[in-house]
């Protein structure tokens, strides 16, 4: 909810700065009647909560191995139960709240700057370097996106950094033809007309006047895209392509799920429940913010 | 259409390139010494180095990258995707059989995730906020937020443990293929019953609709011969980009249910670091999507008639 308005206030941005407390608030309380939004508000500020703070909540070390205790059942004590080493799954679940935030941002922040960084320039200059960057994109959308994921993995080989590393190239494409389609809008605007008449250079124009006004349709395409990005870390880290054991990553954790599903199905249930709802709250906020930022464009972008 | 299709092909040749181009770097980015990989403990220290030289020479090696690279897709044209490093079989013998299991099992998730997908939208959109739509909307939501390894091992656990309906690792009978296929078709379905019911929600606003309604024609005339048809359009393209998501999505089901398909293998591949099998796996997933996208986009040149071909 508040993530939607802190971009807007920014106050290195002229333009927006004018209207945008306005604006923000409008937006804000906008999302804040919808009940999307209010649920998947909450389960993203958990996350958060949970993220910043796990080291104080969880009961035991998430890395501590108790050999005597493994695989036993939910009870008092382990109230998620014991993995197959006898570590406490509530306190390995808890610190992995702090690896899916850190996997959300990595990917969304590669994604975004690559992306922008390419589409912006490449649309307001156009010619044959935007005709280049656009084949290149088109290149990289020539695979499947976890295809793609997976050749950057195994060209820089398997573990969480370079997973996420992968899938935040995999995001470039789509927010630099975002990025680009968007401009192509705004460039003829007579705001940018007015910049450029003021003397302002391409720079400028491009990152401090064009910009901020087509951040709606990003914010969007970011909330989109990071469910994604964690269910594509999670399922790496399960095939042992991702982040590697004793990680307590919640992929990870599900590594050698086949083996207990008969014998301790809690193991399996507890990191991949916790997977579903994380990934479910952030659809809802973003399912409600491109209602509220960007409602024409509904019926489309959805995958 | 025939000049759209040439020039769609050659539109197609730089996305080619590319594959060749990631799918080459691959081996160049691998760290480990490809000779002693390729015969480990078959050379004795004596002859060891002057053999080397021979077989870097043999594979080029020895070459400048780009020379490298056209040999790579010499050879690629020529259908030699070289030999697997541990095997030391020759990598189309390794993926052929592969491959076909891996498109019969998203052939059967394609189809099942587009009847289920379809006709859940048509309904959802038709009887939109009724507690059929509402229902539908949020099972789809959840589909959409649900790992899809995990939704595949809910599935054992209800199927093959709980139930003992189905075999818990595929066997190769329709069977094994049972789970997988639903697994990845569910997932598929979520996302086109929302797409099929906007599709549909925006045609059903038409005015032509309101006109065949006003002329008093047959409701089911009206929703699945006026409605339906324009509705669909859209639809197509995305199923031919959800191809994509079923390549992928196979990867990694394969592994959840023992599949013997490509990505069973491709996933080892990498973990093996065996580049020629990652190579030749990656190549053909992507060269399959490319053409099936290219077909996707052909056909719906031949179904749309509104869409006019540009010179």
């Amino acid at each position: 909810m508040t993530s939607a308005r802190t971009p807007l206030k920014s106050p290195s941005t002229k333009v927006a700065a004018s209207q945008s407390p306005s604006q923000a608030s409008r937006i804000g309380r906008h999302l804040l009647r919808k009940r999307s939004a209010q649920i998947g508000g909450v389960i993203f500020l958990l996350l958060v909560f949970l993220a910043l703070f796990g080291p104080i909540i969880t009961p035991y070390d998430p890395f501590d191995i108790k050999i005597e205790q493994r695989l036993s059942p939910p009870s008092v004590q382990h109230i998620f139960g014991t993995d197959e080493q006898g570590r406490d799954l509530f306190s390995r679940i808890i610190y992995g709240a702090r690896y899916a935030l850190l996997i959300m941002i990595i990917t969304t922040v590669i994604g975004a700057v690559g992306g922008l960084s390419l589409g912006i320039p490449s649309a307001y200059f156009g010619g044959s370097a935007d005709m280049l960057v656009m084949r290149l994109m088109d290149v990289m959308l020539g695979f499947p996106y976890i295809l793609l994921i997976l050749a950057i993995v195994a060209i820089l080989g398997p573990s969480l950094e370079n997973a996420m590393v992968a899938i935040g190239f995999a995001n470039i494409p789509t927010f630099a033809r975002l990025a680009r389609a968007s401009i192509l809008v705004v460039k003829e605007q007579d705001y940018v007309t007015a910049e450029r008449a003021l003397g302002a250079g391409p720079t400028r124009i491009m990152f401090r006047t064009i910009l901020p006004n087509i951040l709606s349709p990003i914010i969007v395409y970011v909330s989109l895209t990071m469910p994604t990005a964690v269910l594509a870390a999670a399922s790496l880290s399960f095939l042992g392509l991702g982040a590697q054991p004793p990680l307590p990553e919640w992929g990870t954790m599900m590594v050698n799920a086949r083996d207990f599903i008969v014998t301790a199905p809690w193991v399996v249930l507890s990191p991949g429940l916790t997977i579903f709802v994380v990934v479910l709250g952030i659809n809802l906020l973003g399912n409600a913010m491109r209602d509220v930022l960007d409602p024409r464009d509904s019926a489309t972008r959805m995958s | 259409m025939f000049a759209y299709i040439v020039r769609r092909i050659l539109y197609l040749l730089p996305v080619c390139v590319g594959i060749l181009l990631v799918t080459f770097l691959i081996k160049a980015a691998i760290p480990t010494d490809v000779v002693s990989m390729l015969y480990s403990g078959q050379l004795t220290e004596s002859d060891s180095a002057e053999a080397a030289a021979i077989i870097r020479a043999k594979f080029h090696l020895d070459q400048p990258p780009l020379v490298q690279f056209y040999y790579y897709v010499s050879d690629v044209l020529h259908g030699n995707l070289g030999i697997s490093v541990r095997t030391r079989e020759p990598v189309a013998d390794e993926i052929g059989y592969r491959y076909l299991n891996t498109m019969e099992l998203a052939l059967a998730s394609l189809i099942i995730g587009v009847l289920i997908g379809i006709s859940t939208g048509i309904i959802s959109a038709y009887y939109k906020d009724t507690v059929f739509d509402v229902t539908a909307m949020t099972v789809s939501l959840f589909g959409l937020s649900m790992p899809s390894f995990f939704f595949g091992i809910l599935l054992i656990l209800l199927f093959s443990v709980s139930l003992r309906w189905l075999p818990v690792i595929g066997d190769g009978s329709w069977k094994g293929l049972l789970l997988p296929a639903f697994n990845l078709g569910l997932i598929l379905s979520a996302s086109l019953a929302r797409i099929t019911r906007s599709s549909m929600l925006e045609v059903l606003d038409q005015d032509y609709i309101r006109t065949a309604r006003a002329k008093g024609l047959n409701e089911k005339l009206v929703v699945f011969k006026h409605a339906l048809k324009n509705a669909l359009l859209p639809v197509i393209t995305i199923i031919g980009l959800q191809i994509g998501g079923l390549l992928g999505g196979a990867f990694i089901i394969e592994n959840v249910f023992g599949w013997h398909g490509i990505g069973e293998l491709g996933v080892k591949a990498i973990q093996w670091r065996d580049f020629t099998i990652t190579q030749g796996i990656i190549l053909i997933s992507a060269t399959t999507y490319v053409v099936l996208n290219l077909v996707v986009d052909i056909l719906y040149q031949v179904i749309d008639p509104r869409v006019k071909l540009a010179k």
